[in-house]
């Protein structure tokens, strides 16, 4: 069954070292049956800023990537793959910006099919990693 | 300035050409290379019954276009079904996190995250990463 670890480790942000461990095995909503659908990582260059390129679409009636919606346990991995330590990527949910990733930076997080999930690239020549592990069915 | 570092281990070896990867960031300001020096800790939270809408992060607490990030965890024992919906903003739905999940997502100040709980008895976790 896939899983997501995350490790977050500092000997010096906080008056105690920081290191905190936690690793979710990836199920369908409610149950413990495994997720079945996984785009594998997917990589693409943008020669130019781009402003919303769809990770993941949130429409149930697309013939190719409609994911199923709202009662799923869908997980999604977007990493800023570029060089340098200036050039960003937006992350947003329908049209709402939920934060930034400078180079090397990646995020995690679950997505429950009702809103895309879009990127802005800040500049030219930038590249992105991103992953979705699904469900094919509503739980 | 403090060193903070974020792995991600993603083993998807059950899928075709799945394996496993690690993928490991320095948190640093943005468009810096000055570490990240501000966390509130990792917060526990018991919720006697379901709750709507608990700030998580608050952007009017924060200086905007940052490179800030949020770690949130549902930490609900004994049950499967109890979920966190994560959302942002005005309830722009991201997500749910069942029990045993957890996110780490960028923050850039100027969007509410907030949790609403599923069930009674649910307990979360999170912090928050961030410039000031």
């Amino acid at each position: 069954m896939a899983t997501a670890s995350i490790t977050l480790t500092s000997g010096d942000l906080t008056g105690d070292p920081l290191n905190l461990n936690s690793t979710a095995t990836l199920t369908k909503a409610a149950n413990t049956t495994p997720l079945d659908q996984f785009t594998g990582i997917t990589t693409v260059y943008y020669p130019t800023a781009t402003t919303a390129a769809c990770i993941a679409l949130a429409d149930t009636a697309s013939t190719v990537l409609g994911y199923a919606d709202t009662t799923v346990a869908h997980k999604v991995y977007i990493k800023n793959a570029s060089t340098g330590i200036s050039d960003y990527v937006n992350v947003e949910i329908a049209t709402t910006v939920v934060g930034r990733l400078y180079p090397g930076d990646w995020c995690f997080f679950p997505w429950d099919g009702t809103n895309n999930v879009d990127i802005d690239t800040s500049a030219a020549a930038m590249t992105i990693e991103y992953a979705v592990l699904s469900q094919s069915v509503a739980s | 300035m403090p060193t903070t570092t974020a792995t991600l281990t993603l083993n998807t070896s059950e899928f075709s050409g799945g394996g496993s990867i690690s993928k490991s960031t320095t948190l640093r300001k943005a468009g810096t290379a000055t570490g990240i020096d501000q966390f509130t800790g990792v917060s526990r939270v018991y919720q006697a019954t379901a709750a709507n809408d608990i700030s998580v992060v608050a952007a009017g607490s924060y200086a905007d276009a940052q490179a800030g990030k949020v770690y949130i965890k549902n930490s609900t024992p004994d049950t499967n079904t109890a979920y966190l919906l994560v959302e942002m903003a005005s309830n722009v739905i991201l997500g749910r996190l069942y029990p045993g999940d957890w996110m780490f997502l960028p923050t850039d100040g100027t969007t509410d995250i907030k949790v609403s709980t599923s069930a009674a008895n649910m307990y979360y976790e999170f912090g928050v990463f961030h410039e000031g």
